[in-house]
């Protein structure tokens, strides 16, 4: 979409967007402020696990699959994927000599 | 030096290493961090990720991932996700890694309140980067 040709809502959205970057900038200048943001941060993080955590228990308790799941399952695969990948290199390691 | 090569990745990593405030900077952080340089179907269609490991206020080990799926696999404390073109407003200094952060156009998995505290640090990338020539992949002659 052009710049000319924005609708209300898009440019509300970028307003807002650089209202709060202007405010973040602000924050961010100031030592105290930083500190403010990292604990901010913190708390926001620490209500995610929590809620994760709580998923996680209510999906275990409903027989389903939980998010650290399907991260172990990824963290396999990829562990499946780079052994392939080593056994591979031996393989025409083996084959040029 | 090309942005995210071997050589580059061991520039930087020389030059940060070199500075003084690193030890301060780094301490009570995590271990290790992995950093994954998004694929870009036009200037970097195999994308790349590095990951470091800090210790007693240096980082003490590197690698660049063949994979960036690697990265599921070593599990580090810290990923740092973006594609090329953030990189290197960032790198260039033209974007704020805090608020490219808070905003999610960085992607950081990890404790991001103990990298919030230390923004404050970042003159040492800069620094580094200032020393490091960099070419970035959307500006080679093809």
């Amino acid at each position: 979409m052009s710049e000319g040709r924005k609708g209300i809502p898009e440019a509300l959205l970028e307003q807002g967007i650089r209202a709060a970057s202007r405010a973040a900038r602000v924050v961010l200048d100031d030592p105290r402020g930083q500190e403010v943001l990292a604990a901010a941060v913190g708390a926001a993080q620490k209500g995610k696990r929590k809620v994760e955590e709580v998923q996680g228990l209510v999906m275990r308790a409903a027989g389903l699959p939980t998010k650290g799941d399907y991260e172990d399952v990824a963290k396999s695969m990829a562990r499946l994927k780079r052994k392939l990948r080593d056994l591979a290199k031996q393989v025409d390691g083996e084959r040029k000599r | 030096m090309r942005f995210a090569s071997v050589e580059w990745i061991e520039a930087v990593v020389r030059e940060v290493n070199a500075h003084p405030d690193l030890p301060r900077a780094l301490s009570g952080l995590g271990a290790d961090l992995a950093a994954v340089v998004e694929r870009d179907p036009v200037h970097f269609p195999h994308g790349a990720a590095a990951w470091g490991r800090q210790e007693g206020g240096r980082i003490v080990a590197w690698r660049a991932l063949e994979d960036e799926d690697d990265v599921l696999e070593i599990d580090p404390a810290y990923v740092v996700r973006a594609p090329l073109t953030l990189w290197k407003e960032l790198l260039t200094g033209k974007a704020d890694p805090v608020q490219a952060a808070l905003s999610g156009r960085v992607r950081v998995k990890g404790d991001l309140e103990g990298l919030v505290r230390r923004a404050g640090y970042r003159y040492i990338v800069e620094a580094a980067l200032r020393r490091v020539e960099t070419v970035f992949p959307d500006e080679v002659k093809r």
